[in-house]
């Protein structure tokens, strides 16, 4: 279950229950204050027919919420831009229930401000059982094996394990997933070196010639190893 | 990674790890690199044993239980746990078996998914960080990949065949410890030649030879040149101060000791021992020590010495060491080493 099927759910079961809620997606402060008054059924313009400016949207708001309730679901709130999410926590400290869902959010304001819910990767039985589902309402006849592969792509993420299944559809050869769990463990060169340099003193030790020169090597290739790893170019933030 | 990658990582690690050319362990290590990819059926071990790879390709993801250190460690302790059980099975091939299966899953960690090498934790382990530096497989980088592992594969196999990473390199550095460590691994059932270039302590004229080492004597060797014994080394007390020195294995011999107690006795009972290759070691207590004549040469090593009251021997020749001793009667304990040499 990613974050945004689990606030459509929320969603559509506070519906159900006939709370005023609201769905929004990232745009501008200006947009986002439109639409949050046209929900409520506020008007967006002034007397003299022209439209409200951000701040009076603002002022007018915070009164509407002040006598009235609803909830205000944010997908992808990472993208709000900051301020928007300091209206939001001013909304907050109003009272008005909150919902927002990010990815890798900021430590600052409205994030810090309200409770968090950390979801997890899903379970490996769960991506199996999502990406079985996906292909096969995709009606495509991914074999076991195939669906094997294109799994570690996913990282837990279901999302991306939609995803894999539509590329394994296209036919798209991609060996590497976009997931956020890939641990690099060229660092651990360095314990390979420091192994090394502790049977180099064993070799110093026992006086054995040879196990202290072929050990001082070793170390000396693997230590420069791990250093000139840090000069490897780091991977781009782009797709490509 | 391809199946020729894995086979050849495979044999390769066998060969550094286990240091041998025997070609039993390194087909069991290549057949265990394989043995990772059995979690989707269509890799080579999945399809010779598919009643294993499908329940776990419709379980696992590519590249995860089975490319970890949870399932090398399991498979450590069956293959061990099989090897003290049944003792029939070499312990070598349990080695190659386990260092193959290693090889083969950590041999991905440089490709694009990488490996769960922590599982059940979930992460992939990569190596570099950087996705377009990873291999792909089938990818020119790949086929560089083969290449390297060919000709380490390759190294390692002639390594192995002439004695191995350390034998090698001993080799290479000439240093004295080299030959004491070849000597402890041979010298038992074999003559064990060192080969050194130095010069003479006495005159400091330069020698190049090779001769048998019979023993150690401090941080160099006692060997026999032209008859004599002959302390090589860098030590003070060395006949000959090396500046280079290297051992190699020459015929299979055997080596006995024997002890032999004296109790105010002659010779006669060391007679029996005489041989080409006979040593005495040990201290004995003599009646005249003044009468005895002791060869003092700067071009060998004195193998016996009068210490006051009673004498050292330390491999002196059994031959001369009765002629100087035969007019004496002796106390003590001698240790008589006989090498007998058996041909190749």
């Amino acid at each position: 279950m990613g974050k945004t099927f689990l606030i459509r759910q929320v969603m559509d079961r506070l519906r159900a229950d006939g709370v005023v809620c609201a769905y929004f997606e990232p745009a501008t402060p200006k947009n986002l204050l439109v639409s949050i008054a046209d929900l409520v059924g506020m008007d967006t313009k002034n007397l003299e027919g022209r439209s409200k400016t951000v701040e009076v949207l603002k002022q007018d708001l915070l009164q509407w919420f002040s006598v009235n309730q609803a909830v205000l679901i944010f997908d992808d709130a990472h993208f709000l831009m900051a301020q928007f999410r300091l209206f939001l926590k001013k909304l907050k400290d109003a009272g008005v229930p909150l919902l927002l869902a990010a990815t890798s959010p900021p430590r600052a304001d409205i994030f810090l401000y309200t409770p968090r819910i950390e979801l997890q990767p899903l379970a490996e039985y769960q991506i199996r059982d999502l990406m079985e589902r996906e292909a096969i309402n995709l009606g495509t006849d991914l074999k076991p094996y195939q669906i094997s592969q294109l799994q570690s792509r996913a990282g837990g993420n279901p999302m991306l394990a939609k995803r894999a299944i539509e590329e394994g559809f296209l036919g798209i050869q991609n060996e590497a997933g976009d997931h956020g769990r890939y641990f690099d463990i060229t660092p651990l060169l360095l314990l390979v070196g420091i192994v090394f340099v502790a049977y180099r003193f064993i070799g110093l030790g026992t006086g054995n010639q040879s196990l202290y020169i072929l050990a001082g090597i070793g170390g000396a290739i693997f230590l420069g190893i791990a250093r000139l790893s840090y000069y490897l170019p780091k991977e781009s933030r782009r797709i490509g | 990674m391809l199946t020729i990658t894995h086979l050849l990582v495979g044999a390769a690690s066998v060969g550094l790890g286990l240091q041998t050319t025997n070609p039993v362990p390194i087909l069991i290590g290549t057949i265990a690199s394989l043995l990772p990819d059995i979690d989707i059926s269509t890799s080579p071990a999945g399809r010779c044993l598919p009643f294993i790879s499908r329940p776990l390709e419709s379980r696992f993801s590519h590249r995860s239980a089975t490319h970890s250190l949870v399932a090398s460690f399991t498979l450590a302790i069956i293959t061990y746990g099989l090897w003290f059980y049944f003792q029939s099975i070499p312990l070598p091939f349990v080695h190659a078996f386990n260092i193959g299966y290693f090889a083969g899953w950590f041999l991905d960690v440089f490709t694009k998914s990488g490996v769960e090498m922590f599982y059940p934790l979930g992460v992939r382990c990569v190596c570099p960080g950087n996705r377009n530096l990873r291999i792909a497989t089938g990818s020119p980088a790949e086929y560089w990949l083969i290449t390297f592992v060919v000709a380490l594969a390759l190294w390692t196999f002639q390594l192995n065949n002439t004695g191995g990473l350390v034998q090698n390199f001993n080799a290479l550095i000439a240093a004295p410890s080299g030959v004491v460590e070849l000597f402890n691994r041979h010298g038992g059932n074999q003559l064990v030649y060192a080969d050194y270039v130095g010069v003479w302590s006495g005159n400091r004229a330069p020698v190049t030879a090779e001769s048998p080492v019979i023993g150690t004597n401090g941080e160099g060797f006692l060997v026999v040149k032209d008859g004599a014994v002959v302390k090589v080394g860098n030590e003070a007390d060395s006949t000959i101060i090396v500046n280079r020195i290297t051992g190699r294995v020459g015929e299979n011999a055997i080596t006995t000791t024997t002890t032999v107690f004296l109790d105010d006795e002659g010779t006669d009972q060391l007679k029996q021992f005489i041989r080409p290759f006979a040593f005495l070691s040990g201290s004995l207590t003599i009646d005249s020590p003044q009468d005895l004549r002791l060869e003092q040469s700067a071009f060998a090593f004195a193998p016996i010495r009068n210490a006051g009251g009673f004498l050292v021997l330390d491999h002196a020749p059994i031959e001369s060491a009765i002629a100087v001793l035969s007019d004496q009667f002796m106390t003590g304990s001698v240790t008589v080493k006989s090498i007998e040499v058996r041909g190749k």
